[in-house]
C-alpha cells in the first residue's frame, strides 16, 4: 500500500507528555506528529488492567517506600546454624544439627547468643527466629531486654530500635529452654526515606505512631512541583484511643500547609496544590490524639491536566476516548451510608474490593425479595420531559432492580441480573411532563438477591453513561474534551488519499459528531463521523465551502466499531465499510495541494467535536485500489 | 488558566442571556453550538433545604429551593494582562458572581473551587 502512512492507535498507542502521538511511517522510518488534547477538569477510564483509574495522573508514586515493607539486606551470618561458628555463645549456649540451643543454665548477661551486625542505634531492624525443642521460658533481644514473648514452637518476629552494634539473644531469670534457628535480621526502610520522630516506627509493613504528640513522620522531596495538584492516598487504622492526626505538606523553616486532619480509620484520598519549597509531606499526631494508629499504603501522584485516555472496556487494544461534558446528580457515588435506607437495607460492610481495585466498594443486605428494601438517593433534579442515565457497579447473586423516578408517578427501571464479578448496569429513560424529584434506587421488589456488592453510581441527563465520575458530598462535572491539531501539510496529500477509522458512536442520538482532515476552516475539509440520523455514518468533502461529495451510510448499530474508509480524488470518491463499497461519488473537485494541514477530532474549526471511541485512524498519501479498501475496512 | 466562578442570576432568562452572549452559532441542522470553550453548568434553582420524604420516597416536605438561578463555570485559558489582572470572557459576569467559603453543592472533577476561585 501506500507510503507515507498516518497511523493511531491499532493497540499501539503513543503518548508523550500527555499528548497523544499520531505516527507518521515512511519506508520503515517512523516519526511522531503530536494532538493537543484539552479537558479542564480530571475523568476516569477503564485501564488495561480492567481497573476504573483517573486520566491524568502520573503512573509514578512519588512516595518512596509507601508500604512501609523495604527492608534491607539480611545481616546475619550463619542463621541457619550450619556450623558452629560467627556466633559467640554464654553459658548454655550449643550448635549443633543445624540449631542453636539454651539449656536453661544461661542467666542474664551470661546467657546471651551473639553477632556483631555492626547495627545504627538511629534505625529500625527487623528480627525473625524460628523456635524448635520448645520446654520453657523466653527469648530476649539486645541490652535492652526486649521480650520476644516466647510460649512455643513457632516463627517470631520483632522490631527493635538497638542499642548497641551488637545483635543480644538472651535467656534470663525463668531460664529459656530450646533451640533457634533461621535467625534473620534486616533494617526497616533501608533507603532512609521516611525521617520519624519519637513514638514513629515502621513495623509489620506499617507506618505506627505510639500516639506521642506533636512529632513528625517526614518524607522528603515529595511535592516538588510548585502549583501542581497532587493525589494522595492513605490508609489508617486505629489499635487503640481517639485518632487526631494531621497530614501536611512543607517543613519548619518554610512552614506547613495542612492537606487534611484525620480523625477516624479509613482508607483516604486526599488533593492538594503544591505550594513553594514545601516538599516535604508530613504525618503529625495532633495535641488532642489518644491513639495508637497505624498508617500504611501512602501514595502521592502528580495530577497532570489534558491527557489522553486510553480506555480498554470490552477490548484489549484499547481505543480513544472522547466524550462531552456530563455531571453525575448522584451526590454519593461510593459512599452508600448517606443513601435512604428502608425495610431491612443495611449497609453491612465498607470496604469490599471495588472496580477501582481500592478497598471502597459496599456490600449492602437485608434484602427479602419481597419488595421494600430500598436503597435510594434523590437528587433535588426536576426530572419532567428530560432524559436521564442511571448507571452503578453491582455484583452478586440473584437480581436486583434498577430504577429512576420522579417519586410522583412514574418509575424507570429494569430487573437485572448480578453477576459474580463487577458490571456496570445502565438504566435510561425520558420522563413525562409530571413534575417530581429525581431519584435513583436499587431494591429487591421482583429481584431475589439478598444482597449485594455496590459501587460506583452515577446519573446524568444523557441518553447513555459516560465514564465514571466520581462524588463525595457534592454533584460533580466532568469536562467535555477536544483533541485536535495533529501534522502539518507535508504529512497529508490534499489531491487523493483515503482516511480511514474504526470508529464507534456513544449513543444513537441526533448529534453530529465528526473528524476531520482540514487547513483549519470548514471551508476546505474531509470529514467523517456520525451525522444527526439515526446510525448513519457519514463523509463530506468541502472545497471553498462547497460540498463536492457527500456520502451518507446507515449501519446496524453505530455504538458498536465499524470500520469505515473514504477515498478522495477528483471525480472518484468512495466510502467503504466493513468490508463492503456502500457509497460512490463519481463527480466533485479536490482541494489545491497543500491545502490540508491537521487531522482534527472536529470540524476542523472547533465544531462538532467528535464524541465516541476511536480504535485506529489512517491517513493514505494515494488513492487505495478496491480491493486494497476492501482489505482494509474487513 | 483556568478559573472556577459560581453565579446566580434573578432568572432562568438572565443565566441564559448572558450563556449566550459568550458566543454560539448554529450548524446545518439548526442546532445551536457554542463557539467557546469554557465549561458552563447550569445549577438552576438549587435546593437550600432538602425535603423529607417517608421510606417509599413519597415527599412529606418539599425542599426548599433557591430563588437564584445558579450557574457554574470552569472558565478557559484566561491571560494575566500587564497589570496583573485576569483577563477574559468572565468579566462581564462579575455583577453575577458569588463568592463562597465552601466548595458549594456542585464541583468539576478534581479541582478545587477555594483554590481555581476567579
Amino acid at each position: 500500500m501506500a507510503e507515507g502512512i498516518l497511523k493511531l492507535g491499532e493497540g499501539q498507542w503513543g503518548i508523550k507528555d500527555g499528548n497523544l502521538l499520531l505516527d507518521k511511517e515512511v519506508a520503515g522510518n517512523h516519526l511522531k506528529r503530536e494532538f493537543t488534547v484539552t479537558r479542564g477538569t480530571r475523568a476516569t477510564y477503564v485501564g488495561r488492567d480492567g481497573l476504573i483509574k483517573e486520566s491524568n495522573l502520573q503512573d509514578v508514586n512519588l512516595v518512596n517506600n509507601g508500604d512501609f515493607s523495604e527492608l534491607g539486606i539480611e545481616l546475619i551470618t550463619n542463621g541457619s546454624f550450619d556450623t558452629d561458628s560467627d556466633w559467640t555463645k554464654d553459658t548454655g549456649w550449643s550448635i549443633a544439627n543445624g540449631v542453636a540451643s539454651q539449656d536453661g543454665t544461661g542467666s542474664g548477661n551470661d546467657g546471651d547468643i551473639i553477632q556483631d551486625l555492626n547495627f545504627d542505634t538511629n534505625k529500625i531492624y527487623k528480627l525473625v527466629l524460628t523456635v524448635t525443642n520448645y520446654t520453657q521460658g523466653t527469648l530476649y533481644i539486645d541490652t535492652t531486654n526486649i521480650n520476644l514473648n516466647i510460649t512455643s514452637n513457632g516463627t517470631y518476629t520483632l522490631y527493635f530500635t538497638p542499642s548497641s552494634s551488637f545483635l543480644y539473644i538472651r535467656t534470663r531469670y525463668s531460664g529459656f529452654i530450646g533451640s533457634i534457628d533461621n535467625v534473620s535480621v534486616k533494617e526497616v526502610d533501608p533507603n532512609d526515606y521516611w525521617n520519624l520522630g519519637t513514638g514513629w516506627s515502621i513495623e509489620d509493613g506499617k507506618l505506627k505512631s505510639d500516639g506521642t504528640i506533636n512529632v513528625l513522620a517526614i518524607q522528603e522531596n515529595v511535592f516538588s512541583q510548585s502549583g501542581s495538584t497532587y493525589k494522595i492516598t492513605l490508609d489508617v487504622n486505629v489499635v487503640s484511643g481517639s485518632l487526631s492526626t494531621r497530614v501536611t505538606m512543607g517543613d519548619s523553616v518554610h512552614g506547613y500547609t495542612t492537606i487534611s486532619n484525620i480523625t477516624s480509620e479509613g482508607s483516604y484520598t486526599l488533593y492538594a496544590t503544591a505550594v513553594a519549597n514545601q516538599d516535604n509531606l508530613n504525618f503529625t499526631t495532633l495535641s488532642d490524639n489518644t491513639a495508637v494508629y497505624t498508617i500504611d499504603n501512602v501514595s502521592v501522584q502528580e495530577v497532570k491536566t489534558d491527557t489522553p485516555r486510553i480506555d480498554f472496556t470490552d477490548n484489549t487494544d484499547g481505543h480513544l476516548l472522547l466524550e462531552p461534558q456530563s455531571t453525575n446528580l448522584v451526590t454519593y457515588s461510593e459512599d452508600f451510608s448517606e443513601w435512604t435506607k428502608t425495610g431491612g437495607t443495611t449497609v453491612s460492610a465498607t470496604n469490599i474490593l471495588s472496580p477501582s481495585g481500592e478497598n471502597n466498594g459496599t456490600n449492602i443486605s437485608g434484602l427479602s425479595g419481597s419488595g421494600g428494601n430500598d436503597l435510594y438517593l434523590i437528587t433535588g433534579q426536576d426530572p419532567a420531559s428530560k432524559t436521564y442515565s442511571a448507571s452503578v457497579y453491582l455484583k452478586g447473586n440473584g437480581t436486583l432492580r434498577l430504577q429512576i423516578s420522579n417519586n410522583v408517578n412514574q418509575g424507570i427501571g429494569e430487573i437485572i441480573t448480578l453477576t459474580s464479578d463487577w458490571k456496570r448496569h445502565t438504566v435510561t429513560g425520558t420522563f413525562n411532563s409530571t413534575s417530581g424529584n429525581l431519584s435513583v434506587t436499587l431494591d429487591d421488589n421482583g429481584g431475589t438477591a439478598t444482597e449485594y456488592k455496590v459501587w460506583g453510581a452515577q446519573m446524568e441527563q444523557l441518553s447513555y453513561a459516560t465514564s465514571y465520575i466520581p462524588t463525595n458530598g457534592s454533584t460533580v462535572t466532568r469536562d467535555a474534551e477536544t483533541c485536535t491539531g495533529a501534522g502539518e501539510a507535508q504529512d497529508f496529500n490534499s489531491e487523493e488519499g483515503v482516511l480511514y477509522a474504526e470508529i464507534a458512536a456513544l449513543d444513537d442520538s441526533t448529534t453530529t459528531t465528526i473528524f476531520s482532515l482540514s487547513n483549519g476552516t470548514n471551508a476546505n475539509s474531509l470529514y467523517m463521523g456520525f451525522s444527526s440520523t439515526s446510525n448513519t455514518i457519514q463523509a463530506q468533502l468541502v472545497v471553498g465551502n462547497v460540498a463536492q461529495t457527500n456520502m451518507n451510510y446507515v449501519v446496524t448499530d453505530r455504538t458498536q466499531f465499524n470500520k469505515v474508509a473514504v477515498l478522495y480524488q477528483n471525480n472518484n470518491h468512495k466510502m467503504y465499510i466493513n468490508g463492503s463499497e456502500v457509497a460512490v461519488d463519481t463527480s466533485g473537485s479536490v482541494p489545491s495541494a497543500n491545502t490540508f494541514d491537521r487531522l482534527n477530532f472536529d470540524f476542523g474549526q472547533g465544531s462538532f467535536d467528535f464524541y465516541g471511541k476511536c480504535k485506529a485512524i489512517r491517513v493514505y498519501k494515494k488513492a487505495l485500489s478496491d480491493s486494497e479498501l476492501k482489505t482494509l475496512t474487513s | 488558566m483556568n478559573k472556577i466562578g459560581k453565579y446566580e442570576f434573578t432568572n432562568e432568562s438572565t443565566a441564559k442571556s448572558k450563556i449566550a452572549a459568550l458566543g454560539a452559532a448554529t450548524d446545518d441542522d439548526g442546532n445551536t453550538y457554542p463557539t467557546h470553550k469554557h465549561c458552563i453548568v447550569e445549577l438552576g434553582n438549587i435546593v437550600i433545604t432538602p425535603g423529607d420524604y417517608d421510606e417509599e420516597g413519597n415527599e412529606l416536605e418539599a425542599p426548599v429551593l433557591s430563588e437564584m438561578y445558579h450557574v457554574d463555570v470552569l472558565w478557559k485559558d484566561l491571560t494575566i494582562n500587564e497589570d496583573g489582572d485576569l483577563d477574559g470572557d468572565h468579566d462581564a459576569w462579575d455583577a453575577y458572581k458569588v463568592d463562597i467559603d465552601s466548595e458549594g453543592v456542585h464541583g468539576f472533577l478534581g479541582l478545587s473551587y477555594a483554590d481555581m476561585k476567579v
